[in-house]
């Protein structure tokens, strides 16, 4: 907005070196820089929003929304099916579901990865283990 | 549908609030540009959506997100002509705009912002890279192009580092905090 001569805010002029051109950036860059200045708010929700607003003036003077409203509305409406999702919707997606799961993991048999020290939990799953294998082993030799 | 077919709603709506953002920290520290981000975009789309022509938008003009932010930033400008600090043309060397901010103090203020995000990413080598890179680089287009080649990596690579960049607790804060907070950085 202001001249070149101008002084820029430091945290502008941070992001101008680092990201360049607003317009130019990636979708994936685009949605993390996005997400730092309003992490909860939904793009399609904001502008579905807006542009109900305009369609409803159109429609108070007996008007029919014109194509860019229209396009707009069609293109925000609430999702029910992946068809017709514009590419960085689907990208987000996608992205969403490509990390690992992090947390408490209920399959045993994954309880000790990336784990140290045996917890109270592992040990008795061990034990069971155990006794389990020697009523099996014992059950076999008194065969 | 036509001349609106292919446009991404979201992806323009993104560029149009971070456009917002950069013009209102843009303006001169005495005051506030009299406008919220979140105002100035929804000023442009209803502007935009009000008008039956779409403000005269057409294909050979360009992408509609360059245009409408185009749009928003000349609604920023008008914002703050409005006010009466600003006397005169902001282009104009002698306007009281370029008084309020002296070029040095803006300099200094610069100098240790960067530091912040030096020590924010410490430990971290290839963030500390990008950031050293960054600070080579004039600014304007082809951002990536120019930072892959002084990291000796490709702009594809250059892009991740950058979203994982935003991740560091205390460098989104640092970007798009609020202004004292980014003055902060001076004590």
């Amino acid at each position: 907005m202001a001249n070149e001569n101008s002084p820029k805010e430091p945290g502008a002029e941070i992001i101008d070196r680092l990201f360049g051109e607003i317009t130019e950036l990636s979708d994936e860059e685009l949605d993390a820089l996005y997400r730092a200045v309003t992490p909860d708010e939904e793009p399609s929700e904001v502008i579905h929003r807006l542009a109900e607003e305009a369609a409803v003036e159109y429609r108070k003077r007996q008007e029919v929304p014109p194509e860019h409203v229209q396009a707009a509305l069609d293109a925000t409406r609430s999702q029910t099916s992946l068809e017709g999702v514009a590419k960085s919707t689907l990208k987000g997606i996608v992205e969403a579901l490509k990390p690992p799961a992090l947390g408490p993991v209920a399959d045993p048999s994954f309880a000790f990865h990336k784990q140290k020290d045996l917890t109270e939990q592992d040990r008795r799953i061990l034990e069971e283990q155990a006794k389990e294998l020697e009523e099996d082993w014992g059950d076999e030799e008194h065969q | 549908m036509g001349r609106f077919e292919n446009v991404d709603w979201e992806r323009l709506l993104k560029v149009l609030r971070l456009t917002a953002e950069r013009a209102v920290r843009d303006a001169p520290p005495t005051f506030d540009c009299g406008v919220s981000a979140e105002d100035l975009v929804g000023e442009t789309l209803n502007e935009f959506w009000a008008s039956e022509n779409g403000l005269g938008w057409k294909r050979e003009k360009g992408k509609l997100e360059a245009f409408l932010a185009r749009v928003l930033q000349n609604k920023a400008i008008t914002h703050l002509r409005r006010q009466k600090f600003v006397a005169g043309s902001m282009d104009d060397p002698d306007s009281r705009y370029s008084a309020l901010a002296a070029p040095e103090d803006s300099r200094v203020e610069c100098a240790f912002a960067w530091k912040a995000l030096e020590q924010l990413v410490h430990g971290h080598k290839d963030l500390e890279n990008l950031v050293a890179a960054a600070q080579l680089r004039p600014g304007g287009p082809n951002v990536n192009q120019e930072i892959a080649e002084l990291m000796g990596k490709t702009p594809s690579q250059v892009a991740k580092l950058k979203i994982k960049l935003m991740t560091v607790p205390g460098v989104k804060e640092l970007l798009y905090g609020k202004r004292e907070l980014a003055q902060r950085t001076r004590r």
